[in-house]
């Protein structure tokens, strides 16, 4: 009975660890969730029936970056949301580890930016590991293909964090340009410097 | 009187430099001309900036571990800023107050992220800090995570040479 209790635990161990390391490449079929937004009410990506897509930012209050970019996330809500790929904001951090993280700021650094997105917590922890998400902010641009939802975008939103007027790639744009034309995406991996993801201790 | 001029200024630069550090401002190219000029010591490249918070809670540890081991494990130690160019002045006061050693850059080449990133490593997403290795030039480790002294201690033991 205790090396059933032992083997259990391995076996725990073992997809826990599975867990953390999955990271999702370009043509993976991208999970589902059901998280709490900012207004109380729960978000899936199922309840947009009629998107084509979605922009899955994992981004938070803290980070300078996050904060850099929140403009320009609010713009590719307004201008992709009508057509067919809207904003979903996760963040990932833990509240406790990241205080200024915890709910009630983001509710605050929602309505003080006008986030026009819904504004998700990964309270627990179990979502951005399975989509890969290593800092903030960090992109997956998926595309609703057979009714699944496709990673086709990874990476940074474009190439100039400190300065949205000397942008010279946009790399989010152009892929969600490129599948509403149903065109190759010219660069469908980036990285970029950001910050690390606040993990539960 | 030029030379007394030239005088003055070589002893206005020499007081100063006690007192300042010098952080370099570069681009990635120079960066590695920098690690490649340390030749055959072992160099240790830390990239963190003063928004990373486990940057600055790592870097105490690298300051003692280093002063530690410089001489037994004939190592050198760069430290590379990736905060803005424009906030350089709130990188030398942590400079100073953490008496960091070394040799100081900042990269400042936000706009090639994704062209040296990979470059540092083909498996590095840009999420510091990230701690990589070097002996004449080549990357011998490179870690993606804050380090503990024990673990830092642990690589230098194993990479320095007998």
């Amino acid at each position: 009975m205790r090396q059933m209790k032992n083997l259990t635990l391995i076996l725990l161990l073992i997809l826990a660890h599975v867990g953390v390391k999955a990271q999702y490449g370009i043509g993976d079929q991208a999970t589902d969730f059901s998280l709490q937004g900012v207004d109380g009410k729960t978000i899936s990506l199922s309840d947009y029936t009629d998107a084509k897509g979605y922009i899955v930012i994992f981004t938070c209050n803290t980070c300078p970056f996050a904060v850099a970019y929140e403009d320009r996330i609010n713009a590719l809500d307004k201008k992709y949301k009508a057509l067919g790929f809207p904003v979903i904001a996760i963040n990932p951090n833990d509240p406790e580890v990241s205080p200024k993280d915890n709910m009630a700021a983001m509710s605050q650094r929602a309505t003080d930016k006008n986030f026009s997105f819904p504004y998700l917590l990964d309270l627990g922890q179990e979502i951005y590991p399975q989509y890969g998400a290593l800092r903030t902010p960090h992109v997956f641009v998926l595309n609703k293909e057979g009714g699944q939802n496709i990673v086709r975008y990874i990476g940074a939103i474009d190439n100039n964090h400190e300065d949205a007027n000397d942008v010279s790639e946009r790399y989010v744009e152009d892929a969600v340009d490129a599948l509403l034309k149903g065109a190759q995406i010219k660069t469908e991996k980036t990285v970029a410097i950001g910050c690390d993801i606040k993990v539960k201790k | 009187m030029k030379k007394l001029g030239s005088m003055m200024l070589f002893f206005i630069c020499t007081v100063y430099s006690l007192f300042a550090q010098d952080i370099k401002t570069v681009k990635y190219e120079q960066m590695m001309e920098t690690i490649a000029e340390k030749g055959n010591k072992l160099i240790i490249v830390n990239f963190w900036a003063t928004w990373c918070v486990p940057c600055v809670e790592e870097i105490p540890h690298f300051v003692s571990v280093f002063n530690q081991y410089k001489i037994q494990a004939d190592l050198d130690i760069l430290f590379v800023s990736l905060d803005r160019a424009a906030n350089l002045k709130e990188v030398e006061g942590f400079v100073t107050v953490n008496q960091m050693p070394g040799e100081l850059l900042l990269l400042d080449d936000a706009k090639r992220f994704n062209e040296w990133i990979p470059k540092v490593h083909p498996d590095w997403g840009g999420n510091i800090p990230a701690t990589a290795f070097y002996r004449d030039g080549k990357l011998l480790e490179f870690h993606p995570t804050a380090l503990t002294e024990e673990e830092l201690t642990h690589i230098i033991v194993k990479l320095k040479q007998s």
